[in-house]
């Protein structure tokens, strides 16, 4: 079966993102993704960032300002708009952007196995919002990435780990 | 934006949370005035007007039945191209040097309100986190 994330722990080992190390909460999944400009493709240079998964989330990504810049090393200024959107009756800007999403080594969080991520190819658009510092702390994956791209998500509360996979095609044949 | 009266301003200054309670007199409602550092993101002029432009046509390009369900990519008044998808458009608008957020890109189809104004549904879900006493601090 094409997995993407194999037996991926969460815990609350802290992660280093965009020039600071942040907590994470005991329950918190992270899955590293990276973000890129819509068609300009995925290359190694490109920033790996940590998000955390969120079922609740309506939306594909969300990230903050700062961390689109330090972390993501992206501008908004360089996004093209799509529309708007509301956060606590703040305006946050959709944009069009391309999402990877990183596989890890199994049994670990943090660590890439080093092959071309998956992308994401029916989500190309991201949410960024203005920086609050009482929101969450990280970018946030959100439940359309999982259902527009018909991948299937596992959580095993036994073990602490979680699996994600796409339902039919070796995905490190297809260009990324 | 609302500006703050004179009574508020400095209730605000004098509270070292920088939080103060307001009640709504009419509907005996309560708020919370807080500090906040974030700022609005605002679309920029030259999005909005392709916007405009998109909705004044809109009807016009819904009447064509070959043009329902495209992609249409303006750039201020003008009509640079009707695509198949999405990506083709974003690719011929950057293969013409377009800046990023000198254009729009939308669908053909019928929309509920103009592409300037906020989606009807809110960001929902952005996580609300617990300080739990197990916490690893960095």
């Amino acid at each position: 079966m094409p997995h993407i994330l194999r037996r991926l722990p969460y815990g609350s080992d802290p992660v280093w993102f965009a020039g600071g190390l942040h907590s994470v909460k005991k329950n918190q999944i992270i899955v590293w993704v990276s973000l890129n400009h819509m068609n300009r493709g995925w290359h190694p240079r490109l920033p790996r960032i940590p998000t955390i998964l969120d079922t609740g989330l309506s939306r594909t990504l969300m990230i903050w300002g700062g961390h689109l810049e330090a972390g993501a090393e992206l501008r908004l200024d360089d996004m093209p708009v799509r529309r708007t959107v509301q956060l606590d009756g703040l305006n946050c800007q959709r944009v069009a952007a391309d999402i990877w999403i990183h596989s890890n080594i199994p049994g670990r969080r943090d660590d890439p196995t080093g092959q071309p991520p998956y992308r994401l190819r029916n989500s190309r658009e991201i949410v960024i919002c203005p920086d609050r510092e009482e929101r969450a702390r990280l970018p946030i994956l959100g439940l359309p990435v999982l259902a527009e791209n018909g991948l299937i998500l596992t959580v095993n509360g036994v073990r602490r780990e979680i699996g994600l996979r796409t339902r039919f095609r070796p995905w490190p044949l297809t260009a990324p | 934006m609302i500006e703050l009266t004179e009574q508020q301003s400095r209730a605000l200054r004098d509270n070292p949370a920088k939080a103060i309670n307001v009640r709504d007199p009419e509907t005996g409602k309560t708020y919370r005035l807080t500090e906040t550092t974030s700022v609005d993101y605002q679309l920029p002029e030259a999005v909005l007007e392709s916007m405009r432009a998109y909705w004044l046509e809109l009807p016009k390009l819904l009447d064509d039945r070959k043009l329902r369900g495209k992609w249409v990519l303006y750039r201020g008044n003008e009509r640079v191209a009707v695509g198949k998808d999405m990506g083709e458009l974003y690719r011929l608008a950057e293969a013409r040097g377009f800046s990023a957020q000198t254009y729009f890109i939308e669908r053909i189809d019928p929309q509920p309100i103009p592409p300037w104004e906020p989606d009807e549904e809110e960001v929902e879900g952005g996580i609300i986190e617990f300080d739990d006493d197990d916490d690893v601090k960095p």
